[in-house]
C-alpha cells in the first residue's frame, strides 16, 4: 500500500515547487511534504523558538571553546546553550 | 570535526517525529560540545523561502544573499532560521555525509553565527516562547493513553499527550475515539517550556 495520495494544486504553484525542488535536489513530492511538515510544526500565529534536543545523555553539558575566544563571549554562549539544552533548563 | 560557523548537510528533525528527517538539508553549526559520552553539534535550520507574498520578512529569519550563498555552494539565497535550533549527536544518522571523523563543510561563517545567536536572544526577550522538543525521549517513549478535554479516552501516539481542542471527531469507526491534532505536543514536554534566564 502506498503512503502517497494525489492532490490537485494550481499549475503555477506546482511549477514553482518543481523549480525549488530541483534547486534542492529533491522530488516535488519530497519538497512539498517537507515544506508542509515544517509549516505544521507551529500552530497559526504561534511565536516560538523550537528547540529540538536529540541527545540522550546525563552529566554536565560542555561547549567547545572557539580558538582565541575570550571569556566573556564563551560565558554568553555557554549560558545560552545551557539554558536551551541543559537538563535543568 | 565541526566548527562554529560551518554549513553542513544534516537530517534536521521534525517536531512530530522521532529521529532524523529523511531528506538532508543545509544547517549552520553554532557550537559543538559533549555531554556524558555523547559528542554533539548545535545547529540552526535554514530555509530557501525568501519570498513572503508582500509581507515583511519574519524576524526569526536572517538572510544569506545570493552572492554569499554561491560562495557557500548553494544555488540561491536562503535564510538561517534563528527560531529552529537543534542539538544532535554527531553521527551519520543526523549528518549523512559523515565519514569516519569528518563531515564535508560547504562553507564557514562564524561571525554570522554571532548575529543569529543575538537574534535568538532578541526573539526570546521579545516574547517568543521556548518550546523544548525532547527527541531523545520521543525515541524511547511507549504508546500511551491520555485524557482528552472532552472527557473521553483518546488514543494518542507516543509523541502527543493531549488532543485537539476543536469539535471531537470520530475515527476508524471507534465510538468516542478521536485523533490528536498533529501539532499538539506531548503534555509533559509542554510542561517543560522554559524562559531563558537573564544573563
Amino acid at each position: 500500500m502506498s503512503d502517497l495520495i494525489r492532490v490537485e494544486i494550481e499549475r503555477d504553484v506546482a511549477d514553482a515547487a518543481a523549480r525549488r525542488a530541483a534547486q534542492e535536489g529533491l522530488t516535488v513530492a519530497e519538497y512539498i511534504s517537507l515544506l508542509l511538515r515544517r509549516t505544521f510544526e507551529r500552530a497559526p500565529g504561534e511565536d516560538s523558538v523550537l528547540v529540538y534536543d536529540h541527545v540522550d545523555a546525563a552529566g554536565e553539558l560542555s561547549i567547545d571553546r572557539d580558538p582565541g575566544e575570550d571569556e566573556e563571549s564563551y560565558r554568553r554562549r555557554l549560558a545560552l546553550y545551557g539554558n536551551l539544552f541543559g537538563r535543568d533548563g | 570535526m565541526l566548527r562554529r560557523g560551518d554549513y553542513v548537510l544534516c537530517n534536521f528533525p521534525f517536531r512530530e517525529s522521532p529521529g532524523p528527517e529523511p531528506s538532508p538539508h543545509i544547517v549552520l553549526c553554532a557550537a559543538t560540545g559533549r555531554q556524558g559520552n555523547v559528542d554533539f553539534a548545535i545547529v540552526f535550520y535554514t530555509t530557501s523561502q525568501t519570498e513572503f507574498q508582500g509581507q515583511r520578512r519574519p524576524r526569526q529569519y536572517l538572510l544569506v544573499d545570493k552572492t554569499r550563498a554561491l560562495q557557500l555552494g548553494q544555488k540561491t539565497a536562503f535564510h538561517v532560521d534563528a527560531s529552529r535550533i537543534a542539538r544532535l549527536p554527531l553521527t551519520r544518522d543526523y549528518f549523512p555525509e559523515m565519514a569516519g571523523n569528518t563531515i564535508p563543510v560547504r562553507g564557514n561563517d562564524a561571525e554570522f553565527v554571532t548575529r543569529v545567536e543575538e537574534r535568538l536572544r532578541e526573539l526570546v526577550a521579545g516574547g517568543f516562547q521556548i518550546t523544548k522538543i525532547d527527541g531523545a525521549r520521543q525515541n524511547k517513549a511507549p504508546p500511551r493513553a491520555a485524557r482528552c478535554p472532552f472527557g473521553r479516552r483518546a488514543l494518542v501516539n507516543r509523541f502527543h499527550g493531549s488532543c485537539h481542542s476543536g469539535a471531537p471527531k470520530r475515527s476508524g469507526g471507534e465510538p468516542g475515539i478521536h485523533k490528536p491534532r498533529p501539532v499538539v505536543m506531548d503534555s509533559e514536554v509542554s510542561a517543560s517550556f522554559v524562559r531563558l534566564a537573564p544573563e
